[in-house]
């Protein structure tokens, strides 16, 4: 009976998130087109997303959409996680690695110690932070 | 336990190494990420 419930709400979650996917794609695919009315479009989908109880999702949809048109562009999502303010040398460095229409976020996480992560399109992860050298040590004594 | 131990020293004294140099210790792992992140 449990097993049948776990299923039932995964598979639940699951459609879930292959709707917010779907509202997301049918968004970018609005936007990407030339000549249409902005604002109307977009007071349509929130209309949309209300009457189909996904509003309190609507952050989520943008995001997924952003990262949609972003893709279709060849555009990246660039984020420069570091433990502390960067220097003017260090962003230097930085904008080696940045291209143009790329968009970059910076956060500041003093747990890395020192270091930076940087997380292209919220799933590819460069780990150099000293944060991850230090768990390293502990999962080589296992 | 000792090896326990030796761990958390070690953490303890690279975390104050990081302490005294944040700046230098910071460029050099930056150079890094962006060179293996640049080379995929």
């Amino acid at each position: 009976m449990r097993r049948l419930l776990k299923k039932q709400l995964k598979a639940q979650e699951m459609n879930k998130q292959s709707k917010l996917k779907l509202y997301a794609k049918a968004l970018a695919e609005i936007v990407a087109k030339k000549g249409i009315d902005e604002k109307k479009v977009i007071s349509n989908f929130v209309k949309l997303l209300v009457s189909s109880g996904y509003e309190n999702k609507s952050k989520e949809i943008l995001e997924l959409a952003e990262d949609i048109i972003l893709a279709k562009q060849g555009k990246r999502k660039i984020t420069f996680e570091t433990a502390r303010k960067s220097t003017p040398s260090q962003n230097k460095l930085l904008e080696k690695f940045v291209k143009k229409g790329d968009i970059v976020k910076e956060k500041i996480n003093p747990e890395l110690i020192a270091g930076i992560k940087i997380i292209i399109n919220d799933s590819k992860q460069f780990d150099a932070s000293m944060q991850s050298k230090l768990q390293k040590i502990s999962w080589q004594k296992k | 336990m000792v090896l326990k131990n030796a761990i958390d020293l070690v953490k303890k004294t690279i975390v104050k190494t990081v302490e005294l140099k944040p700046e230098a210790i910071d460029e050099a792992l930056i150079k890094k990420a962006v060179e293996s992140a640049g080379n995929e």
